[in-house]
């Protein structure tokens, strides 16, 4: 269909529907470490922080029970939601395994551009009873291939996010190589403030926490205005000096 | 505000006519020339190729108006052609230089030995007359504008996987409605190697990918006429230059601008000139650019987004966005009644530009630019 023909089309269709002024940003995908740490049939999800108040799964993993079928667009707590679903495990070459995503749309109506993101994974390939997860965002852009911190684009961005590292004798899981690695110590879950919704853990949901291994992986930079955008704004520099404040790896 | 010059030289015997901006005696006059776009690192470059690939198939004329059918015209050339059997059939397109359609382009989706069809590309067709010419060129594809063993503008990347990719290139979406679209579709230039199957190992030869799951072989994807992308090139590499070579444009170019109904459009379109075009003198007539009824941002109707190279970034905004009022330039300063003319801006040599069309009819009007050498 040419060109032309596509755009009558189009102008045709939203005459009728009158729908909203639309645009689009595209998000790629890179983020893998050792194969301990990526075990081979690992289920990734990116998951969006659409409150700028922390991921609720940091904060109470119990919502991570059966969440290893979500869709793209299931919420994930109270207001973080899957923005990618169901990812496989790919082989890095030199490094091990990670989850890696071409170009795809990430518009939505239910985030916007500058909300944080993070890859969380299951590397039993399903959630609950007590299965191991794991989980990375970064403030930074964490690799020279990378154009952009863990944030959804702005629109009309192709952007890229990029956290691959080799393991290393310390048993680092993931790591830039252009900056230092964080410590993979086993430091608990940082405390972060919920307004609004601090009393709803029960008594149930700490138990189900107890369960679940907790194994996760989170960046330990501090946010900057690195992001290499040509002048465009960030609008999630809220979401960003929360997350600056989370401080060391979990 | 001056819009960054790309360097541009022109060759051949009638470089000195070209850059002295005196007419040049006629069409036929051939002037072979290239750009040169720096493209940086860490950024995002917007370029476009104003210049047609070499050699030119054929120069020819119609011996009468062509046939009509079904969305496509059947051209019959005045002199003798020695085509065989469909080998122009979606590699080249026909470009006319004179007629009423003097500037539009044409895929051919077919020939005989003396005669093409081609892809009226949506259009009726009944502005074709006996004696228009046209020229049969071949489309540039990623591997005749960067051979992958020969170019030296992408920095090629050592695998498939996002994190392996070093130079990109990005092409925009010129089919989705909407305002700030992004790119359609995102090739890399991947390095010939050994990579390791199960137990085995096979060898891969280097050549253009497309970025989608299974990695397919694109280097025989076109790059039509005036269709800008963006060169990207990560941190961490050395800045190069984009740098195509080709036949220069003597006559009109006409560029297709679409409006829609519900919403701004915009048209990531690029002007097939290798040398400055200034606003003034560019074509955006009122058919092809509305004027702003005043300088209030509420006011305005269409506007054209402009882009600088010599800015490093990626995902760049645009550096300056032009508009007209009472069929004069100005650029958009944020004021209500005060902004800049800017009718002696200059739209850059092998750039890209953004019409964002306001809303209105839905139709498609043309750019028609004429030389200034």
């Amino acid at each position: 269909m040419s060109k032309k023909t596509l755009f009558s089309l189009i102008a045709s269709i939203l005459g009728v529907t009158g729908i909203a002024e639309s645009s689009t940003s595209k998000l790629e995908v890179s983020i893998g470490g050792s194969p301990a740490e990526f075990p081979e049939g690992s289920k990734g999800f990116l998951i969006v922080d659409t409150a700028g108040d922390g991921f609720d799964f940091a904060k109470s993993p119990t919502i991570l029970e059966n969440k290893s079928e979500s869709a793209v667009g299931s919420k994930w707590g109270d207001d973080d939601a899957v923005v990618m679903a169901g990812l496989p495990t790919v082989e890095f070459p030199a490094v091990g395994r990670g989850f890696n995503v071409t170009p795809r749309d990430v518009e939505s109506t239910s985030w916007k551009s500058g909300d944080k993101l993070a890859m969380v994974w299951f590397p039993e390939g399903s959630s609950g009873g007590g299965k191991p997860y794991s989980y990375y965002t970064s403030n930074q852009v964490e690799s020279e291939r990378g154009t952009n911190a863990f944030e959804i684009p702005e629109d009309g961005a192709v952007d890229s996010i990029v956290a691959v590292g080799t393991p290393t004798a310390e048993g680092t899981v993931i790591s830039s190589p252009s900056v230092t690695p964080p410590k993979s110590a086993d430091i608990p879950p940082q405390k972060v403030e919920k307004k609004g919704k601090g009393s709803k853990k029960s008594s149930a949901s700490k138990s189900a926490k107890a369960k679940l291994k907790s194994k996760s992986i989170i960046g330990s930079k501090k946010a900057s205005a690195s992001k290499s955008s040509g002048g465009k704004k960030s609008t999630a520099k809220k979401a960003k000096k929360k997350q600056a404040q989370r401080g060391s790896p979990l | 505000m001056k819009i960054p010059v790309f360097y541009h030289y022109l060759l051949a015997t009638s470089v000195a006519l070209a850059l002295s901006g005196l007419p040049l005696a006629s069409a036929e006059n051939p002037i072979v020339g290239f750009n040169r776009v720096k493209c940086p690192s860490k950024s995002d470059t917007h370029v476009s190729v104003p210049l047609m690939k070499l050699p030119i198939k054929a120069s020819k004329t119609l011996a009468s108006a062509p046939t009509l059918a079904k969305g496509q015209a059947t051209l019959t050339p005045a002199e003798a052609t020695e085509w065989a059997p469909n080998e122009l059939q979606n590699t080249h397109y026909a470009r006319f230089t004179t007629g009423a359609l003097a500037g539009r382009w044409y895929e051919i989706v077919g020939n005989t030995a003396s005669g093409l069809t081609i892809d009226l590309n949506g259009e009726v067709g009944a502005a074709f007359a006996a004696g228009d010419a046209f020229m049969v060129v071949e489309f540039w594809t990623l591997d005749t504008l960067f051979p992958p063993g020969s170019q030296t503008t992408f920095h090629k990347s050592t695998g498939n996987l996002v994190y392996q990719q070093k130079s990109k290139l990005l092409i925009p979406n010129v089919e989705a409605a909407g305002i700030n679209l992004a790119a359609k579709n995102v090739y890399f230039l991947a390095e010939g190697r050994w990579e390791k199957s199960g137990e085995s190992w096979k060898q891969l030869e280097e050549g253009w990918k497309l970025s989608e799951p299974g990695y397919p072989d694109a280097g025989s994807t076109i790059l039509p006429p005036g269709l800008p992308f963006i060169i990207r090139h990560p941190a961490g590499v050395v800045a190069t230059n984009f740098e195509p070579v080709g036949r220069v444009l003597r006559s009109a170019d006409s560029v297709a601008l679409t409006q829609v109904p519900a919403n701004r459009q915009d048209n990531t379109v690029a002007v097939f000139r290798p040398v400055e075009v200034p606003l003034s003198n560019a074509g955006l007539d009122e058919t092809a650019f509305a004027s702003s009824a005043s300088h209030a941002s509420g006011a305005r109707k269409d506007e054209l987004l402009v882009f600088d190279n010599s800015l490093a970034g990626f995902n760049k905004s645009p550096s300056a966005i032009f508009y007209k009022n009472s069929q004069t330039w100005f650029l958009d300063e944020r004021k209500a009644d005060s902004n800049s003319p800017a009718a002696a801006n200059t739209l850059s040599a092998a750039g890209a530009v953004i019409i964002r069309k306001s809303q209105g009819e839905s139709s498609s009007t043309f750019w028609n630019n004429q030389p200034n050498y």
